[in-house]
């Protein structure tokens, strides 16, 4: 019994989750709290850090229970029950998280307003007139690499499509038996490249927005907020540009098992090692950078504990979370609580724009045989 | 070169737009050649309506401090316009109220000019005493 795969698996999905859920509030812009702009010396106040540490040591306690709970629920020893189990701690975990933010959200706005928080100075915006000339992000001639790997695994699959074996091995539970087969078909075989193609196109995709979207300059710091915001965007550039090659390898990788008659073992490692160095790079691109470039050291602020955010823009963050404004004619900014980028919801070419990618999924499973 | 633009001041937007524009041509911090944001890129990161970066654009391109490609985009005139007698003229004119005001606030002919000529170095390339 190789247990010891399914725990990885476990650690892989359950560590990532309850971390970045704990940590969230410690990655966002140091002019936000639980989706309400704040100064930063508010941020820096006593009262709201006592809220994200206890928001903080809430969650993880939380998903941890959580965790118990569904591993009572559906026992490790039943393999065929492990997606149900992970399923039902992900959804749970997030629900539970969802509500602590919400507390919290609601508890920030009283506090605010209680205190008289609001920014100084609520009507500036400012932006640098060379800011895409700045290279924000690679450019996307950097999928080329990806391509290429696509066209040698499709010219492959073509070439060597007699050698192929006459089913293949589609799934393989931790004994290492197959659990899920298919027989051979052009459709099956060039599934793996079809997947590539699409996610190259989503990158890409992502990589432009990363570009487009809104420059969100702090006005109480526009330079050093310009320099945080450039390298922010170029690091989340470059890990979609390696995490993309990583998984266009690992969709080749999976052709080739087809093809070769590669160890059980291997094939059930590997993506889980891929998965495992993509999940740990963005946990530590987010703790490095946080949101926006605000935890970046050594970039020069121009005055401590100034920073006022982009701007005071309470109204248009229904729930702290969601950005709804019509009369803004960005599709794309930073989120609030996280680190990461949103649409504006009061825009339906953002909206169009975002079901790109789910479309995409929801043709890959439509066509899987 | 940074533009901010204060979205409740009583000075329209585009003007706000049109005059720093015009500014950081004169102080050097753009440079003629210079590519410009996009009408929707400038619009979106200072979430301000599309149509009024459009109407700065197109007063700026009538008086000659910007060409609109196709291609390129907006950049800065090479050729910049000349202190030309029409010029002359319509600045004077532009300049009568504000003289008129500084007068009925009995301001001095020389603390006026004194005034004007620490603007002009203030923006001007050619004193480095200037700032941004």
């Amino acid at each position: 019994m190789e247990q010891w795969t399914l725990w990885l698996l476990l650690a892989l999905i359950a560590l990532p989750v309850i971390f970045m859920a704990a940590a969230t509030p410690y990655l966002t812009r140091r002019t936000e709290s639980f989706g309400v702009a704040i100064t930063e010396e508010v941020y820096r106040s006593s009262l709201v850090k006592r809220l994200r540490a206890r928001y903080a040591a809430m969650t993880a306690a939380l998903s941890i229970l959580i965790l118990i709970g569904s591993l009572l629920a559906f026992p490790v020893q039943d393999e065929q029950k492990m997606p149900y189990m992970i399923l039902t701690f992900v959804v749970v975990s997030g629900i539970a998280s969802l509500l602590l933010y919400l507390y919290n959200h609601m508890r920030m706005k009283r506090l605010k307003q209680e205190h008289g928080w609001q920014q100084p100075d609520l009507q500036t915006a400012v932006i640098d007139t060379s800011f895409r000339l700045r290279k924000p992000t690679l450019s996307n001639l950097w999928f080329v690499p990806h391509l290429l790997v696509t066209a040698a695994t499709l010219a492959g699959v073509l070439i060597f499509y007699d050698r192929f074996p006459g089913t293949l091995a589609m799934q393989y539970n931790l004994q290492g038996e197959v659990t899920r087969s298919v027989d051979k078909s052009y459709l099956a075989l060039l599934m793996p490249v079809g997947i590539q193609l699409m996610m190259v196109a989503v990158f890409m995709l992502t990589n432009t927005i990363i570009s487009m979207s809104k420059q969100q300059l702090d006005k109480a710091d526009a330079a050093a907020s310009l320099q945080r915001s450039l390298i922010f965007r170029r690091s989340w550039s470059v890990m979609i540009v390696v995490s993309g090659f990583l998984m266009t390898l690992l969709f080749s990788f999976m052709s080739l098992s087809f093809l070769l008659t590669l160890p059980p073992t291997l094939v059930t490692l590997v993506p889980l090692l891929i998965t495992a160095v993509i999940i740990a790079g963005c946990i530590w691109l987010s703790l490095k950078v946080g949101q926006g470039g605000s935890r970046l050291q050594g970039v020069p602020a121009g005055a401590a504990a100034t920073g006022t955010g982009p701007s005071d823009d309470d109204r248009h963050w229904k729930l702290g979370v969601f950005y709804f404004n019509p009369a803004d004619p960005a599709l794309f900014l930073e989120k609030r609580f996280g680190v990461g980028w949103t649409i504006n919801m009061g825009r339906p070419l953002a909206w169009l724009i975002a079901a790109v990618p789910l479309a995409l999924a929801a043709l890959l499973i439509w066509l899987t045989p | 070169m940074l533009i901010s633009v204060n979205l409740q001041s009583d000075v329209p937007l585009y003007t706000q737009l049109t005059n720093q524009i015009i500014e950081g041509i004169a102080s050097g911090r753009l440079a003629p050649g210079e590519a410009l944001p996009s009408v929707r890129s400038l619009s979106s990161d200072l979430g301000i309506n599309m149509h009024t970066v459009n109407k700065a654009y197109a007063a700026l391109k009538q008086e000659g401090y910007v060409e609109i490609h196709r291609q390129k985009g907006v950049v800065v005139q090479h050729e910049l316009p000349v202190a030309d007698e029409t010029y002359r003229a319509s600045l004077a004119e532009r300049l009568r109220p504000l003289v008129s005001e500084a007068i009925c606030r009995r301001m001095t002919e020389a603390e006026l000019l004194a005034l004007c000529t620490s603007v002009f170095r203030q923006i001007h390339p050619d004193f480095p005493s200037s700032s941004d």
